[in-house]
C-alpha cells in the first residue's frame, strides 16, 4: 500500500477525495441534496457534493442531513402570510372553472371545451365586467413553430390559466391605456430582470436615468435568493437582495423581464406559479407601485431552429400565460418583441449576434418601445405608504 | 453530439474513462488492440451514431489497401516480386490518398455548403492517420504485417478520434502493440498529464472564453479599442489552453493504456520566430505536414523559388484543412508568407537579434488568431478597424474595457505565467513532490466543481 501511495501519489489522492465525496453525496442525498436530481449514467454520484457548493450548501449541511431550504423561502411565505402551499393550491383549482383569457388563438388545439364567453360570464357576474379593451395591454407577439419543440417543458394539453381580476382600482372599472413617455418616466421605476435586463442597463442609454436589479442567471426560481448587482440612478452598484430592494424604498414602476434562464425547467405551469408568487410579493412589499410584466424577447430564427428547448414556442407559451396575470389596472403585460422581432415573430438577426441577446447598438429598440408603452396615473391615484395610516 | 465525447465532461472522466481503461488493462495482452477499436468505435457511436459508419468503412478500406501494399513489400523482400508487384503497390497507395483525400474534401464541402454538422467528428484527424498510415505502408517503415485489429485500434483510438494528436503507426503499435506496456509509472504520469489538462482547459481556457463571447454579444462595431485587443489575446489564450489542455487530456488518457506520451504543444510562444512557433504549435500536424507533404515535394532542397512554391502550398492546404471558408485560406496564406520571410530576407537579420523574433510571435500570431476566428469577412473588417482604428472609426469609449478587464485580469495573469515553459516544466520535474501533489490533486477538485456546475464549452477544434 504505501508502495503504491509513493509510485502513484496523485492516483492516491484522487481515489481518496473520490470516495470522501461520494460519501457526503450519498449521507446527503435524501436531505441537503435533495433538490437535485441527476442522471448517473453522465455524474458520478460526487457530483452532487459540487452542486450543492454552487448554491451555498455545504458538506457539513450534508453531513449533518440538513433539509434543504432555500435561503428566502421562509421570508417569502412570512410576507404572503401563507401558512401552506394547500392553501394556494386549492385557490388555484377553484379559478380552474374560469378559463385564460387568451388573445389569439393558440397552435395545437390546447383551447378548452368551455367557451370563453360562458366562463366570462360566470365571474363577470361575481365581480363587474372584465374584458379588458385594447390599448392596454400589449398583445402577446407570436411566432412561427418548427416542429422542434420538446413538448416536456410546455404546460400539459388542455391547461388554462384565469384571468386576474383583483386590482387596487377595480371597483369604479378604471383602466389605463399604454401611451408615450419621456425619460423622466422612469427615474421612479425599478427594472427586475436578467441578462437582457443587464443588457438594457448597459447599452438602453438608460443607467442614469433608472434603478436596476439584474444579473445573468436569475430565474423566477431563484429572483428572491441571489445577491446580485444592483444599480441605481447616481451611478452607484451594490450587491443586493430583491426582498431587500424592494423593503428599503417604494417605487412607482416595476418592470419585471424574467423567464428565459427557466426555459428548461419544465414545465410553463411551475413557472407561471412562481412568477404569480414573485407578483404577489412585489404586491404586498409596493402596493402602490405599477407592474409590467415585461413577455420575455424571442430568440433569432437560427437559434430557434437550434434547439428543443430555447425557442420561440416555449417562450410564447409561457409569455402568454403569465400575460393572463395582467389586470389592466395596476398590473399590465407588455412585449417588446414588436420592436425587434419580424413577421414570423423571430428576432431579426442583424440584432443579434448569438441568436439570444441584442447587440449593445439595438437596445436602444427596447428603450424606445418603453418609452411608448407607459401608463400614466393621476397623482392623486398614488396613496404614499407612509401617509395611509 | 453527446458530451461522452468531450474529453473535459463528466462522462468522460467520470464515467467512460475509467470503464475503458480498466476492461482494457484486465484484458489479456493479444487482445487489447481489438478491444481498444470496440472501446473506440462504441465511445464514437455513443457520442454521434450516424457518422460511424463513415469510419468503420474507412477504417476496412485502409486496412485492406494497407494490407495489399505490404503484401508488395513482403515479396519484394523475398525476392518473388515482379514489375506488377510494384504496380500493384503503387495502384493501393493512389487508391489510398484519393479514397483518404476525396472523402474529406467532400465532407468539407458539403459542411461548407449545407452546415457544419454535416462534417463527421474527428475526420480530419483520423483521415490524416489513415494517409500516414499509408505512406509508411509504401515506404517499408512498417516491419511487422499489421492485424486488422492493430490497424483499427491504431485509427480509431478513442483518445485522440476527435481531435488527435496525429500519432504514427509506428508510435504505439510497433510489434501489432505487443511493445505497449502499462505501468503504473506511466499510469500516474497519465494522470498528471490528465489533471494539467483538464486545468487548462476548465480553469482557463472556458472562462477566458466567455471574454469572446461577451465581444461578439456586444457587437465588434460597438466594442472599444483596448476591448479589441484584450479580446484578441484573450482568443490567443482560450484557443491556446483549449487545444494544450485537451491534447494533454488526450495523451494522458493514452498513457493509462500503456501507449507513450505524445507531445503536442511545445511551448509555442516561447518561439523565436513564426517558423519554429508552427514547429511548437500542434506539433504532430506540422510534423504530418513535413513528412507527407514538404519533403515528398522536394522540401527545401529546392532552390529559392522550389522551396517558396513548397511552403505556400503547404500553407494553403493547412489553411483549407482548418476550415473551408476564405478566412481560413487568409489566414494560412499570410502565415506561409510570414515563414517565407523569415526564411529568406530576414534571415540575416534574425541571426544577429535573435530576440526581435519574438515580436511577431506576441503580436502578429495573436492577429493572425483574430482572421482565423472569425468567418465573415465584413465582420473581420470591422474587428482590425477597432484594433486600428486610424481610419476613422474613432477608439471608442473604453468604459467596456474598465468594466470587463477586473473580471478576466487574473485569469489573464495566470496564462500568462503558464506561458513561461519553466513553469510546466517544474510542475512536471516536480509532479512526485508533496506540495505539487496536492496542488493537483485540489485544482483536480476545482475543475470538477466547474465541470459539473457549468454547461460546459466544446472544445473549439470540434467542427474540424
Amino acid at each position: 500500500m504505501w508502495n503504491f501511495i509513493k509510485k502513484a501519489p496523485l492516483a492516491f489522492v484522487l481515489l481518496l477525495g473520490a470516495i470522501v465525496f461520494t460519501v457526503i453525496a450519498a449521507v446527503g442525498r435524501t436531505t441537503a441534496y435533495s433538490q437535485y436530481d441527476h442522471d448517473l449514467k453522465k455524474e458520478p454520484e460526487l457530483s452532487l457534493v459540487f452542486r450543492g457548493l454552487h448554491d451555498g450548501v455545504t458538506p457539513v449541511d450534508a453531513l449533518l442531513r440538513r433539509q434543504h431550504t432555500s435561503a428566502s423561502s421562509k421570508d417569502v411565505e412570512a410576507i404572503l402570510g401563507r401558512q401552506n402551499e394547500e392553501e394556494s393550491a386549492m385557490a388555484a383549482t377553484e379559478q380552474q372553472e374560469a378559463s385564460a383569457a387568451k388573445e389569439e388563438p393558440q397552435e395545437g388545439g390546447t383551447q378548452e371545451e368551455q367557451t370563453p364567453e360562458k366562463a366570462q360570464e360566470e365571474t363577470a357576474n361575481a365581480a363587474g365586467d372584465l374584458t379588458i379593451p385594447d390599448g392596454v395591454n400589449n398583445p402577446v407577439v407570436q411566432a412561427e413553430d418548427y416542429g422542434n419543440m420538446d413538448r416536456r417543458f410546455l404546460a400539459p394539453e388542455g391547461t388554462v390559466f384565469p384571468a386576474q381580476t383583483e386590482g387596487i382600482f377595480a371597483p369604479d372599472g378604471t383602466y389605463y391605456k399604454l401611451q408615450q413617455v419621456d425619460d423622466s418616466y422612469f427615474s421612479d421605476a425599478l427594472f427586475i430582470g436578467d441578462s437582457r435586463t443587464d443588457g438594457l442597463y448597459t447599452y438602453g442609454n438608460m443607467s442614469g436615468k433608472t434603478t436596476f436589479f439584474a444579473k445573468d442567471a436569475l430565474s423566477v426560481f431563484k429572483v428572491f435568493d441571489l445577491e446580485i448587482p444592483f444599480h441605481t440612478p447616481d451611478g452607484q452598484t451594490r450587491s443586493a437582495k430583491l426582498l431587500d430592494v424592494l423593503g428599503e424604498k417604494q417605487y412607482r414602476k416595476i418592470y419585471i423581464c424574467i423567464g428565459v434562464n427557466e426555459l428548461g425547467m419544465p414545465t410553463t405551469v411551475e413557472y407561471y406559479n412562481k412568477y404569480k408568487e414573485l407578483l404577489e410579493v412585489v404586491r404586498k412589499l409596493q402596493p402602490d407601485s405599477i407592474i409590467y410584466i415585461e413577455g420575455m424577447m424571442h430568440v433569432t430564427e437560427k437559434y430557434a431552429k437550434s434547439s428543443s428547448v430555447f425557442n420561440n414556442t416555449n417562450i410564447v407559451e409561457r409569455n402568454t400565460a403569465v400575460s393572463t396575470l395582467a389586470n389592466g389596472r395596476d398590473i399590465f403585460y407588455i412585449d417588446m418583441n414588436s420592436a425587434v422581432c419580424d413577421e414570423n415573430g423571430n428576432v431579426r438577426p442583424e440584432l443579434s449576434n448569438d441568436g439570444v441577446h441584442l447587440t449593445a447598438s439595438s437596445y436602444e429598440l427596447w428603450h424606445q418601445f418603453l418609452l411608448q408603452n407607459a401608463i400614466v396615473r393621476n397623482a392623486d391615484d398614488w396613496k404614499d405608504a407612509e401617509n395611509e395610516q | 453530439m453527446q458530451n461522452i465525447v468531450l474529453l473535459s465532461s463528466t462522462e468522460f472522466i467520470f464515467r467512460f474513462l475509467p470503464a475503458a481503461a480498466v476492461v482494457y488493462l484486465l484484458t489479456p495482452v493479444k487482445y487489447r488492440n481489438m478491444v481498444l477499436f470496440l472501446e473506440s468505435i462504441l465511445f464514437y457511436a455513443a457520442g454521434t451514431l450516424k457518422f460511424t459508419a463513415v469510419l468503420l468503412v474507412l477504417t476496412l478500406l485502409n486496412y485492406l489497401l494497407g494490407n495489399q501494399m505490404f503484401t508488395c513489400n513482403y515479396l519484394t523482400v523475398c525476392g518473388e516480386s515482379d514489375d506488377s508487384t510494384d504496380r500493384k503497390k503503387k495502384v493501393s497507395l493512389i487508391l489510398a490518398v484519393l479514397l483518404d483525400a476525396g472523402v474529406l474534401t467532400a465532407f468539407k464541402v458539403l459542411a461548407l455548403a449545407e452546415g457544419a454538422s454535416w462534417l463527421p467528428l474527428g475526420i480530419s484527424f483520423y483521415i490524416f492517420k489513415m494517409i500516414s498510415y499509408q505512406a509508411d505502408m509504401y515506404t517499408a517503415r512498417i516491419r511487422q504485417r499489421p492485424p486488422f485489429s492493430a490497424a483499427a485500434a491504431y485509427f480509431t483510438m478513442f483518445p485522440q478520434l476527435t481531435q488527435g494528436p496525429i500519432m504514427r503507426y509506428n508510435d504505439g503499435f510497433r510489434r501489432k502493440g505487443l511493445l505497449r506496456k502499462p505501468r503504473l509509472e506511466s499510469f500516474e504520469d497519465g494522470l498528471v498529464y490528465i489533471t494539467l489538462g483538464l486545468c487548462m482547459k476548465v480553469l482557463l481556457a472556458d472562462r477566458i472564453g466567455i471574454l469572446w463571447n461577451e465581444i461578439d454579444k456586444i457587437g465588434y462595431e460597438s466594442i472599444s479599442t483596448p476591448l479589441a485587443w484584450l479580446g484578441a489575446y484573450g482568443y490567443t489564450f482560450r484557443l491556446y489552453y483549449d487545444f494544450w489542455g485537451y491534447s494533454l487530456i488526450a495523451a494522458g488518457s493514452a498513457m493509462l493504456l500503456g501507449f507513450d506520451f505524445i507531445e503536442n504543444f511545445h511551448h509555442p510562444y516561447a518561439a523565436t520566430g513564426i517558423g519554429d512557433f508552427y514547429r511548437r504549435w500542434h506539433a504532430t500536424l506540422g510534423a504530418w505536414f513535413r513528412d507527407y507533404i514538404y519533403i515528398p515535394l522536394g522540401g527545401s532542397r529546392c532552390g529559392t523559388a522550389g522551396t517558396i512554391r513548397n511552403l505556400l502550398i503547404v500553407w494553403l492546404i493547412t489553411g483549407l484543412w482548418h476550415g473551408g471558408t476564405f478566412n481560413f485560406v487568409i489566414w494560412g496564406l499570410v502565415l506561409g508568407l510570414m515563414i517565407i520571410l523569415e526564411k529568406f530576407p530576414l534571415k540575416k537579420l534574425r541571426e544577429k537579434a535573435p530576440f526581435l523574433g519574438r515580436i511577431p510571435v506576441l503580436v502578429i500570431i495573436p492577429l493572425t488568431w483574430v482572421i482565423f476566428a472569425i468567418p465573415d469577412l465584413p465582420k473581420l473588417a470591422a474587428y482590425f478597424t477597432r484594433l486600428f482604428p486610424f481610419f476613422g472609426a474613432g477608439a471608442g469609449n473604453p468604459a467596456d474595457f474598465l468594466r470587463l478587464f477586473p473580471v478576466y485580469a487574473p485569469l489573464f495573469a495566470a496564462a500568462v505565467v503558464l506561458c513561461v515553459p519553466a513553469v510546466f516544466d517544474a510542475i512536471v520535474r516536480f509532479r512526485k513532490s508533496v506540495p505539487v501533489v496536492l496542488l493537483l490533486g485540489a485544482a483536480f477538485w476545482y475543475c470538477v466543481y466547474f465541470m459539473v456546475t457549468s454547461g460546459g464549452n466544446t472544445f473549439m477544434y470540434f467542427s474540424f
